[in-house]
């Protein structure tokens, strides 16, 4: 563990750029050490310096037109070229980001070693951490049927270890029940910002739209990250036993060899639904296993900031600027 | 064939397993704890082949195999015809040791030991031989064992019965270890005496209420024989708890105190503490009591005082469920009338003659008044013997009358101390000690004479004997007269004068005693009166000479009066029981033992009545129960023996054991059962690889 933590982080990683399987990430203790050496591995192999491009920055000119503001006129290109121009800057508010964790007693399932939870505690802290890293303000909701734990959206000392502190409770709730939680976040979060979901969205979906449009009419910009054990995407388990439903404790006796089938079509329903439901909303929507490297969260994470800045920049700067840091 | 151990055979219900294992649906193995059921549907049980039986073969040799195991397990073996018969075992020998001392008495007690007693006879097995002993204090025989098996066996426990309805609690104290030692000896013996081979077990059946207060500390020094199996059946009240009244000292009279001290005991499972002393008369009506306060498992001493009240019966203690040890009778006091004879010239208000220091030596007091007769009465030399006077006491010469009464009253066991207070005495002593030839010669010493040479061995100096009371140095003799005695008298000097002549001598005189003192205690001969050793001394004669005829006034139950006849007449006497039975004691007879009930007794002889008390012991007071394993502590094994048919059935296991350990058929079997497990796994394992290479071609 302290091999990981130390001495082999920097050269091991940025030299192969291998990425560390999560079941070696997962035995370090700290969710914040956790999420440290990801973002700081993952930095450190594709960017020179996290720290670069947080200031205000400028964007563009545009011509002067009466009523603009003076202190924005640009005089030395006034003084270059006689005409007057108006610097634009890039939005100087930080991005207030929501982190929303599901930590239902669904999210505890393990195939493996690696819960969904523990996953998604993971990555969430991961994604603090580097927004943190650039001066943003990130928020933390826990929530099972109704939000546990809040934490409001903030950038100073010690918000982080907060944020991770609160990271860090066990599985509490029971059910999954979006609809509550996403309309007491939606009421406590009035700045517009970002939203980054993480949960294995298995719960009944039919009012799914209703409640994911909370977010998105308040103007939140609103990823969704699914969580998922390998299992229970594919369902290979073998031996027919009494399967007990971990929310509901209810016993069923099933037989997986003749399941599978049965499940693997109701499951991609299932997840067409909701795949269908973000694209109405115009959320983004990411799928991982617990399998994956937490870096490649990060990474769809940039890429899809990358991505979005690329083909809907317009709309993004509309709704105010999002910056994904280091990823441009 | 026969079974050791039938029980086993019922793992044969072991044979259905392999055939329900076999029926049985497969449950699901385990549970499996999943995200969520929601994609999930409940899967229909899997009804496979497995519900029908296609392995015969196989299930024939497993139930094969359970079949030999359980019938091994079960130990068979084959009784042959010669070996059934088992040799006939003796029955026991038991006594019956019925415990009827007082604290039997106590309600719910006797009633219960009875019963158990009838139930103990009713389970005996006809071979059993019992006797019934009693024990309270001592122990008595009732009924016997059979002798020479003469008596049918059904006569005498019928016999036994009998005797049982017969007893009843007495009022005795209880000596467990005697009746024990007593029992166990008993049946030693008849152990001994049976001709057979093998031993009888023994045993003692012992029916008691087992209380702390039986004296068995007296078995530790008895080596109890290991054969001799003791089983105790306790028997207990219909109320727990008891306390006790008994005397601790009688005081009235003594010492000016008027009253009694009593000790109020109460036992540790008592329930009641508060309680109350009080005087009953005769006809049962009782005065104010004295209240007491007595916890549980404590004693009190209490005063009570003397009631002055006539026809008081006895003391009684109120409060207690248990009445048989709550009464306590009390000899009336008694002021002794005792007489002395003084022959001398001197008056009583003479502070130079001897009567006068005499009288002060022996100064009336509570127990004894003292008379002093000045001449010799007739009547009280009769022929029935000296029972007047108990010391007479000779300064002056006798003249021939008094003479001739004197020595009839030294030979009817009189006492006579002769102080030869000059040597006109000789005569006399030379009649009364039968020594003519004794003479009494008049010393004066230069100085003064002192007595040594004291015979401490002698029961009147023996108070003197220890060093810091046996200096007479201080007692001057001014003047004295030398005896010098005949050759051959016999009589005995207890003291001598430094001088070496004797001082005082002793001579028995037909049953009676002389003493002659060479001087007196007059001022005018001696500082003798005036010491120390004047008083003590006296009362040492005094006590030699007067004998009572009881020592004490308080007696236990079942405890023998002596009764000191010694000199004093040779009359009859009767003791009237607190019943009123007239008991004459008879002439040779030293001892009174009747003393069977408490209550107060009368000993009546042709001119006195004396009273005395009898009472329950006070140990016998203590019901606190006994720990048995006290008993055990004196290497009495307790337990039950084996009755006859319980030895003989023990024996028949043995014998089918040994049949069985020879024959060894259950190690064919269990090799049976292994072959037939062999042959089970080689078919099954065949079956499997079949049914893979089945498997492999349909792949």
């Amino acid at each position: 563990m302290s091999s990981l933590d130390t001495t082999d982080r920097p050269t091991g990683r940025r030299r192969g750029a291998e990425l560390i399987d999560p079941e070696s990430l997962m035995r370090i203790k700290s969710l914040h050490a956790r999420a440290r050496v990801v973002v700081e591995g993952f930095m450190s192999g594709i960017h020179r310096s996290p720290f670069h491009g947080f200031s205000a920055e400028f964007s563009e000119y545009r011509e002067y037109s009466p009523g603009d503001d003076l202190r924005y006129l640009d005089w030395r290109l006034y003084a270059r070229s006689d005409r007057y121009y108006v610097k634009r800057f890039e939005d100087e508010t930080n991005l207030r980001c929501y982190l929303l964790v599901d930590v239902s007693r669904s999210m505890g399932y393990a195939s493996g070693n690696i819960s969904k939870d523990l996953y998604a505690r993971t990555a969430a802290a991961t994604l603090a951490y580097f927004l943190n890293q650039q001066r943003d303000a990130v928020g933390l909701f826990t929530f099972a049927q109704k939000v546990l734990h809040a934490v409001p959206p903030r950038y100073r000392p010690g918000h982080l270890q907060r944020l991770i502190a609160a990271l860090e409770i066990e599985l509490q709730g029971h059910g999954t029940d979006l609809g509550q939680p996403l309309e007491q976040i939606a009421a406590s979060s009035h700045k517009r910002g970002m939203v980054v979901l993480f949960s294995d969205m298995l719960a009944n979906i039919d009012k799914l739209e209703t409640q994911l449009s909370f977010l998105t009419s308040q103007g939140h910009e609103v990823v969704l990250m699914r969580i998922l054990d390998p299992a229970e995407v594919d369902f290979n388990l073998e031996r027919p036993a009494m399967f007990q439903d971990m929310e509901t404790g209810q016993d069923m006796y099933i037989d997986p060899s003749a399941a599978r089938g049965e499940y693997q079509r109701r499951f991609s329903e299932h997840q067409q639904q909701v795949e269908q439901t973000c694209r109405k909303l115009g959320i983004d929507f990411f799928q991982f296993t617990t399998a994956r490297p937490i870096e490649m969260v990060l990474f769809d994470y940039l890429s899809w900031r990358i991505q979005r800045n690329a083909s809907a920049g317009g709309r993004i700067r509309r709704r105010g600027n999002f910056r994904a840091g280091g990823a441009r | 064939m026969s079974l050791l151990m039938p029980l086993y055979i019922a793992g044969l219900a072991a044979i259905s397993l392999p055939l329900i294992f076999h029926l049985i649906r497969r449950s699901p193995r385990g549970q499996v704890v999943f995200s969520s059921l929601m994609f999930l549907s409940r899967s229909p049980p899997r009804l496979t082949r497995r519900s029908r039986l296609d392995q015969w073969l196989l299930l024939l040799l497993r139930a094969l195999a359970i079949l030999l195991l359980a019938i091994a397990f079960a130990r068979p073996f084959l009784r042959s015809q010669s070996a059934l018969g088992v040799s006939g075992s003796q029955g026991r020998r038991m006594i019956l040791l019925v415990d009827t001392s007082a604290s039997m008495q106590r309600q719910g007690t006797w009633s219960a030991a009875m019963q158990r007693s009838r139930e103990l006879l009713a389970d005996l097995s006809p071979r059993d031989w019992v006797a019934l002993y009693a024990f309270d204090s001592d122990v008595r025989v009732i009924v016997d064992f059979p002798r020479e098996a003469a008596t049918p066996i059904s006569q005498h426990r019928q016999q036994i019965s009998e005797h049982l309805d017969r007893l009843s609690p007495g009022w005795q104290s209880t000596n467990l270890a005697l009746a024990l030692s007593r029992a166990a000896e008993d049946l030693k013996v008849l152990a001994d005496e049976s001709l057979s081979s093998i031993s009888a077990p023994l045993q003692i059946v012992l029916l008691s209420d087992m209380q702390r207060g039986s004296q068995i500390e007296a078995l530790s020094g008895y080596e109890w024989p290991e054969s001799v199996k003791l089983d105790i059946e306790r028997v207990m009240p219909l109320s727990a708890g008891n306390a006790s009244l008994s005397l601790v000292a009688d005081t009235r009279r003594r010492n000016n105190r008027e009253d009694l001290r009593l000790k109020v005991s109460n036992s540790q499972d008592g329930e009641s503490e508060s309680f109350q002393v009080t005087w009953v008369s005769a006809d049962g009506a009782s005065a104010v009591g004295t209240d007491v306060y007595v916890p549980p498992g404590e004693s009190r001493v209490i005063h009570v005082p003397e009631q002055t009240v006539g026809d008081l019966a006895y003391l009684q203690l109120k409060g207690d469920p248990h009445g048989f040890d709550n009464r306590l009778f009390l000899a009336p006091p008694r002021t002794e009338t005792v007489r002395l004879l003084y022959l001398g010239n001197d008056q009583a208000a003479d502070t130079e003659g001897a009567l006068y220091y005499l009288q002060r030596a022996y100064a009336d007091s509570a127990l004894r008044r003292f008379e002093f007769l000045d001449e010799i009465p007739g009547d009280r030399l009769s022929s029935v013997g000296v029972t007047g006077i108990s010391l007479a006491v000779v300064t002056r010469p006798l003249d021939t009358v008094e003479g001739v009464l004197m020595k009839d009253y030294l030979e009817k066991g009189g006492h006579l101390l002769y102080v030869a207070s000059d040597t006109d005495c000789q005569d006399s002593i030379r009649s009364l000690l039968n020594d003519q030839q004794l003479e009494l010669v008049e010393q004066q010493p230069d100085d003064y004479a002192m007595l040594a040479d004291i015979d401490f061995d002698h029961r009147l100096f023996a108070p003197f004997r220890k060093p810091q009371f046996s200096s007479f140095n201080k007692i001057h003799f001014w003047q004295y007269r030398e005896i010098r005695v005949a050759a051959d008298n016999s009589s005995r000097i207890l003291a001598r004068f430094d001088s070496g002549h004797p001082a005082l001598l002793e001579q028995e005189v037909g049953e009676g005693v002389v003493w002659v003192l060479a001087s007196s205690w007059q001022p005018a001969d001696s500082e003798l009166a005036r010491s120390t050793k004047f008083v003590p001394l006296l009362l040492e004669m005094l006590e030699a000479s007067h004998q009572q005829i009881l020592q004490l006034p308080q007696y236990d139950v079942g405890q023998a009066v002596a009764l000191n006849r010694g000199t004093r007449g040779k009359g009859d006497l009767v003791v009237e029981t607190p019943r009123g039975d007239q008991l004459e004691i008879a002439q040779q007879q030293t001892t009174f033992t009747s003393t069977s009930i408490p209550g107060i007794y009368q000993l009546r002889s042709d001119t006195d009545a004396i009273d005395f008390a009898v009472n329950l012991p006070p140990s016998e007071g203590d019901t606190t129960l006994l720990d048995e394993t006290r008993l055990e502590q004196f290497g009495i094994p307790l337990g039950e023996q084996q009755t006859a048919e319980q030895q003989e059935q023990r024996e028949r296991q043995m014998r089918d054991l040994e049949l069985e350990s020879k024959q060894k058929l259950w190690q064919w079997l269990i090799s049976g059962a292994l072959v037939l497990l062999i042959m089970e796994t080689w078919l099954a394992g065949r079956l499997t690889a079949k049914k893979e290479t089945d498997k492999g071609d349909d792949a």
